[in-house]
């Protein structure tokens, strides 16, 4: 019995890991590459995403490796996928535990690779850093700088009101 | 107060290195996709952050509408009068449009693909208003360019439906029509089919459905086109 076929990645920094191709395919980048190269023994570059970052989604594509492929109905404007934007699963919430740096190299790197079930564990964590938050906190959070006047902010209050309680 | 963004902005000039937003907060698609995730609540605090995130927030907010009553009133504002004895509230259009708020409207109307419950209970007046500001506007044919999908209740009269019409755009896909009136569904259609100009029956791309509370089943029409120009001229 032979081993499982393999590939080599090399990150952007020029780091290479030799991962089972069936980790590196929960990439759809990657997947794609693959069908259209062919098997080839030449490391697949990945020149947006660094070693330390494509290590920590390595980690999420061998923990997840086996599962099956994200149902394409998963929208999140769907009013009822939103409500369950604080679901992650034990695993993938102590997994996306990382600084706020990190955090958004993942959400840049699984978007880049097109791992959508990553995207989202991104990009709900922040969502959930955001929930019940004013402004000006969020603002702190992430560095933002405000280029509104207290006017046009207070005029952007009052004409979206009717959304608060819906 | 006034001062405050031009206090922060000088500060950031001041102190550097400042820390910056990350560039996945630059990204409108990533952006978008994290806000997906928030509640119509959280995105209203989001839309007041910066511009940026606003855009995208308020893309999300105004995708689907519950009506259109808080949206023509950022063109001519509301004034809530009083409770009626049933309780429910009794707003009124202010009288005077206010001819300045008229980018703001439009930057609202364009956002919206859907609107759940179009109750046409606003006046006549305040919609040829608006058609008449959109006329002299280039901002194209329809009060909602990007409409996709009208749910119109038709409460007591036929005026209700022909106040709708306005805003139905060319990319409309999907009408559903409820209606309280005891007329039948055949007079309904009749109306709609005179104040669109075009049969029913013509091919073309929108889904018509027609209820009526006095008819347990929809009645279901072929596909049916939007209205020619000349329905312009007849409203």
């Amino acid at each position: 019995m032979s081993a499982a076929p393999q590939v080599t990645l090399e990150s952007s920094d020029g780091e290479k890991f030799k991962v089972d191709k069936e980790v590196a395919e929960r990439s759809v980048l990657i997947k794609n590459m693959i069908e259209d190269v062919g098997e080839s023994d030449n490391p697949i570059p990945l020149p947006n995403v660094n070693a330390s970052v494509l290590k920590k989604v390595l980690e999420y594509c061998e923990h997840h490796r086996g599962d099956p492929l994200p149902a394409a109905d998963a929208d999140p404007s769907n009013d009822d996928n939103r409500k369950r934007a604080t679901e992650i699963s034990d695993w993938d919430q102590k997994f996306i535990q990382v600084d706020q740096e990190m955090l958004f190299e993942i959400i840049l790197a699984a978007n880049y690779m097109d791992i959508k079930p990553l995207l989202d564990v991104g990009c709900k964590t922040v969502a959930n850093m955001i929930k019940g938050k004013t402004p000006e906190e969020i603002r702190k959070l992430f560095n933002i700088v405000n280029d509104f006047t207290p006017e046009e902010e207070a005029q952007i209050k009052k004409e979206n009101e009717w959304a608060e309680d819906r | 107060m006034a001062s405050e963004s031009v206090y922060q902005q000088a500060r950031s000039e001041h102190h550097s290195p400042v820390p910056r937003i990350h560039d996945a907060l630059t990204v409108p698609e990533l952006l978008a996709a994290i806000f997906s995730w928030l509640s119509r609540a959280d995105l209203t605090t989001v839309a007041r952050v910066s511009r940026r995130l606003s855009s995208i927030s308020l893309d999300i907010i105004w995708k689907t509408i519950p009506e259109l009553k808080y949206l023509i009133s950022t063109y001519r504002p509301l004034t809530q009068l009083g409770l009626t004895k049933e309780g429910a509230r009794v707003w009124k259009f202010w009288d005077t449009p206010d001819e300045g708020l008229w980018d703001v409207f439009w930057a609202y109307a364009r956002r919206v693909r859907a609107v759940e419950a179009c109750n046409g209970l606003y006046t006549l007046e305040v919609i040829d208003d608006l058609i008449s500001r959109l006329e002299r506007s280039s901002c194209g044919p329809s009060l909602l360019p990007n409409l996709r999908s009208l749910s119109l209740r038709v409460l007591t009269d036929d005026r209700h439906l022909i106040e709708a019409l306005p805003i139905i755009p060319a990319g409309l896909r999907t009408l559903q029509v409820s209606t309280e009136l005891n007329v039948s569904p055949s007079t309904v259609q009749r109306l709609l089919e005179y104040f669109t100009g075009i049969p029913l029956t013509t091919i073309g791309e929108v889904e018509f459905e027609l209820f009526n509370v006095n008819v347990p089943q929809p009645v279901h029409f072929p596909p049916y086109k939007r209205r020619s120009s000349a329905a312009w001229e007849l409203l």
